[in-house]
């Protein structure tokens, strides 16, 4: 098909598609008027039954926490496919990244960048930690707060320069941590069905409401996850990173220092 | 304003599509997957909403205050954690494309194509 | 029992991070799974069980927690889908770039299957759906220097997303209308009132992102791109099991959901599924004659016969599924060893890529080749014959003749664009055959699994009592309120159903004669592959398929186009026909 058949044929079917949906969300109850029993029961139960203030997490973690696994397993697959792809191709030279890009034509970091990096990667971990930790109390959670914690990785790559760092970066533990995370999650799965008879079932004391050690097995499965998203995230940023050094060496072959790359 | 939100995924949801449709560059064709995806974030938190109610968040709030539906909420994070993932593969698999090719244009890769 | 069969295949995954020698490992725990859902499957023979995930079992009618309902076709999915994944980790041996990680994926992957096969949850299903999808996506592209696979894998992500979103889109509305997730439930609650057009809507949106899943036309480019270029192993998943699954689904979601509502418009359903049905098998059986590529070949082969598994399923009544539950595991099985048998088409320079399609394995596998062929053509006593003639038996009236004449015809065009691979190269002649890389050991692990597939595919219809046992578990399936009973709490007596298949001699001759058609049609080529010039006949295919055959060298963009085409066509229908 040509760009243009291909335009025609979705702008003939287009409007009839939207009409169709939008048929279809006019059934809806009107905005503002939810009346979902689901949502209903579980805000009232969570809290006196659960001790979890925070019902989102009730529900990704306790009521339907065998769906935060499939989650949890399409972020492993994810993170493993890019490792997959993005791995060296027998095609590529690895080894001599480092030497290879050693900043001649990337600009350097600034100091600015330097000092505000560091100086707001040690807030950025005790915040990632506060959100994790208090997944079932406040909005927040495993995968919140992984997400964070991989952020503060970042900015210690965007402080520093990655080639460098690249060295010391560990690699099999950031994996050992990604996978033990998701085994983890099942492994606590299973040890609901040894203890109290059921999958994911709960069977640590629940705690007083509102306190940091309540709720059962719902924070340790957000330490687990966060675990698990935090270096997830580490392993794609360096999957992707490292891809940027191979680009560079294959297609840009280093230019002659250029003092106008230098601007900001 | 009631069928506002309706209306923006349903509008996003068709953006997305064309985009998807008439793209000349594998990037921006990855981020009109997104856009279709960001309607079903609209969609699912816009289904769940209540007039007047608090999040559902019930520290510092009495048990029994209305609040909003949990559960499309919980939907939204497992969609959003999806959406990250899936981009993430297809930004790789972009990546990778790109340096076998040097290209980013999807359609140029007819040429590779067997001849029928 | 049943989170034990996910949990198995889960955490055994972990340790593969373990480099090399995993295959063994994979293999080991792939064959537990299939020892579990067999297990499974004697259980579960008296009826439905439920399993409610952390022991959150449902209060005055309110789903809380996400249950797995556990009935028998589901068990067979499961357990097919273990069977399979245990060959394509035989077929995988071959394949050089199959490490740890995507031995890890595999796994992976055969979890979700399970548990897309065993949930009750409409959103489980979709988290299960989407884990398919995103393995799937880095195993096609596991060999990342061939510029062909990458695009597939492409390709493969994102039609395969607009699907999952529209799917995503009908439980957003359905959960507006029902106030649950739980199929059992909010098929229980629609059951209350007429379908609207919310209803519909919701349907055509999430049928539509399964039937992308499954490669129905007009949402079959993508396997077509996707199957041709991936690893043997990987296409043998997405024609065996991601279409099947996706079927699954269909059949699963209007039973236990939408049944209810639609029961009123069985007929226009009926129409529209089995009206796509036909289109595929048709389209995918005249497309698949003219192919060059051997692999581009088999993935028409495999659309054209999805589209009888949707016609099974769009008969919607017992007989249909049931045979649709046979056809499904004898026919993916088959689809499945064809792909690990063809040899991937190389792009050597100075030699055309369709003139030499080879095939694994030497007079083993030239032989298992012809085997297959029979099975797709549904010689007796195949699985397939068995239920093909349910098939038709499920249709009643001039349905069914001209269902007959239909799963004829594609049968025999499919079996002799088959057996051409074969013939077609004996007879060019001129191309000395490729050297065997693998020719060592005449029976090298990938050939015994294809031979497995294949033996499989043909006791499936020996079995004594398969038919009667299928259809009435097909029976119960569809059984909406003893479905939602049970999932409740409110167990109720089911229908008891027993009634013999008799399938009489007439599919019996319909299978032989497909069979001996297709051969027919093999040797003389009516429509070769215009590459071929050594025999003048016939040479180019007519007009009208080579405009087919052109519109399908597109590229994303028109698949997103087409997407966007038959979910419109599909609602649209849908709406006016139920208004």
């Amino acid at each position: 098909m040509t760009p243009r058949t291909r335009r025609l044929l979705f702008l003939a079917s287009a409007p009839v598609l939207g009409i169709v949906v939008v048929a279809g969300l006019v059934g809806l109850p009107r905005f503002g008027h939810s009346t979902a029993q689901y949502g209903r029961v579980l805000n009232a139960v969570s809290v006196p039954e659960r001790h979890i203030t925070d019902v989102v997490t009730a529900v990704n973690f306790d009521y339907r926490g065998v769906d935060t696994m499939g989650e949890e397993f399409i972020f492993f697959a994810a993170v493993a496919g890019v490792v997959l792809l993005l791995g060296t191709q027998a095609d590529e030279s690895p080894g001599h990244v480092e030497d290879a890009a050693t900043g001649r034509w990337v600009p350097p970091t600034s100091d600015a960048v330097r000092v505000l990096g560091l100086a707001l990667v040690g807030p950025t971990v005790l915040f990632a930690i506060y959100v994790i930790a208090h997944g079932h109390l406040t909005p927040g959670g495993g995968f919140q707060g992984g997400v964070v914690l991989a952020t503060a990785v970042l900015l210690v790559y965007l402080a520093g320069e990655y080639q460098h760092l690249h060295g010391l970066y560990p690699d099999r533990a950031i994996e050992g941590l990604e996978a033990g995370g998701a085994a983890a999650y099942v492994a606590l799965g299973i040890a609901g069905l040894a203890l109290s008879g059921s999958f994911l079932a709960n069977w640590a004391p629940l705690g007083k409401l509102g306190h940091l050690n309540s709720a059962g097995i719902v924070p340790i499965l957000n330490v687990v996850v966060g675990a698990e998203i935090a270096a997830g995230f580490v392993l794609l940023l360096s999957a992707f990173l490292h891809q940027t050094l191979i680009l560079r060496r294959h297609v840009r072959p280093p230019a002659p220092v250029d003092p106008h790359r230098r601007q900001p | 304003m009631s069928i506002l939100a309706y209306g923006v995924a349903a509008w996003l949801l068709l953006v997305g599509l064309w985009g998807i449709v008439n793209s000349r560059n594998l990037v921006h064709q990855v981020i009109c997957v997104s856009v279709v995806q960001a309607s079903t974030y609209v969609l699912l938190v816009a289904v769940g909403y209540r007039s007047g109610a608090v999040a559902p968040v019930f520290s510092g709030v009495r048990v029994g205050t209305i609040a909003v539906d949990p559960v499309v909420q919980a939907l939204c994070l497992t969609d959003v954690v999806v959406g990250t993932t899936v981009t993430a593969l297809l930004l790789a698999l972009v990546v990778q494309w790109h340096k076998r090719t040097g290209s980013l244009d999807p359609d140029q890769v007819d040429d590779l194509d067997e001849q029928g | 029992m049943v989170p034990l069969l996910v949990a198995v295949a889960v955490v055994v995954l972990r340790r593969h991070l373990s480099r090399r020698a995993t295959w063994m490992l994979t293999l080991a725990t792939s064959a537990a799974v299939v020892g579990l859902a067999a297990t499974l499957l004697v259980e579960v023979h008296g009826g439905l069980h439920v399993y409610w995930f952390g022991g959150w079992t449902p209060r005055h009618g309110v789903a809380l927690g996400v249950s797995f309902t556990v009935d028998p076709f589901g068990v067979l999915g499961a357990c097919f889908a273990g069977l399979l994944v245990s060959a394509v980790v035989l077929v995988a041996t071959r394949v050089e770039q199959f490490g740890a990680l995507a031995h890890a994926l595999l796994l992976v992957l055969l979890a979700a299957a399970v548990g897309f096969c065993l949930t009750g949850d409409l959103f489980n299903l979709f988290v299960f759906f989407e884990l398919m999808s995103v393995c799937t996506i880095a195993l096609i592209a596991v060999n990342t220097s061939d510029v062909r696979s990458l695009r597939g894998a492409l390709h493969f992500a994102i039609v395969n997303s607009i699907g999952a979103f529209f799917v995503l889109i009908g439980i957003a509305l359905l959960y507006a209308r029902t106030g649950a997730l739980n199929l059992a439930v909010m098929g229980q609650r629609l059951a209350a009132h007429p379908a609207d057009q919310l209803v519909v809507t919701a349907f055509a949106l999430i049928v539509v992102g399964f039937l992308v899943k499954a490669a129905i036309v007009p949402f079959h480019f993508w396997l077509v791109d996707a199957a041709t270029a991936a690893p043997a192993p990987v296409a043998m998943l997405m024609v065996g099991l991601l279409d099947t699954l996706g079927l699954y689904a269909i059949a699963r979601v209007y039973w236990t959901v939408f049944s209810g509502p639609l029961h009123a418009h069985l007929a226009l359903v009926q129409s529209v599924l089995i009206g796509a049905g036909v289109a595929t098998a048709i389209l995918g059986a005249l497309l698949c004659l003219v192919q060059p590529l051997a692999t581009r070949r088999l993935a028409f082969v495999s659309i054209s016969h999805s589209g009888l598994a949707l016609i099974a399923i769009g008969l919607l009544n017992p007989i249909g599924l049931a045979g649709f539950g046979i056809y499904a595991c004898a026919d993916g099985a088959t689809k499945a060893a064809l792909f690990s048998l063809v040899r991937a088409p190389r792009r050597t320079r100075g030699r055309e890529p369709g003139s030499s399609p080879g095939w694994h394995g030497g007079r083993v596998g030239a032989a298992l080749v012809v085997l297959a062929a029979a099975g797709l053509a549904g010689l007796p006593p195949g699985g397939t014959y068995l239920a093909k003639g349910l098939l038709e038996d499920g249709a009643s009236g001039w349905g069914r003749v001209l269902l007959g004449g239909l799963v004829l015809v594609v049968s025999a065009l499919t079996a002799g664009a088959v057996l051409h691979l074969l013939i077609g190269r004996r007879a060019g002649g001129g191309t000395a055959p490729a050297a065997e890389p693998a020719a060592t050991g005449r029976w090298s692990w990938p050939l015994l699994a294809a031979a497995g597939l294949i033996g499989g595919a043909f006791v499936l219809g020996v079995v004594p009592g398969l038919g009667a046992h299928s259809l009435s578990a097909a029976t119960r399936f569809e059984d909406r309120p003893v479905y939602a009973g049970t999932v409740l709490g409110v167990p109720r007596p089911a229908s008891p159903t027993s009634r013999e298949v008799d399938l009489g001699v007439v599919p019996a001759l319909l299978g032989v004669a497909a069979t001996a058609a297709g051969w027919g049609l093999a040797r003389y080529r009516p429509f070769d592959s215009s590459r071929d010039r050594r025999r003048p006949v016939g040479a180019a295919p007519p007009v009208p398929l080579r405009r087919l055959q052109q519109l399908h060298r597109g590229g994303i963009g028109d698949s997103a186009a087409w997407l966007t085409f038959g979910t419109a066509t599909i609602g649209a229908v849908l709406a006016l026909g139920i208004r």
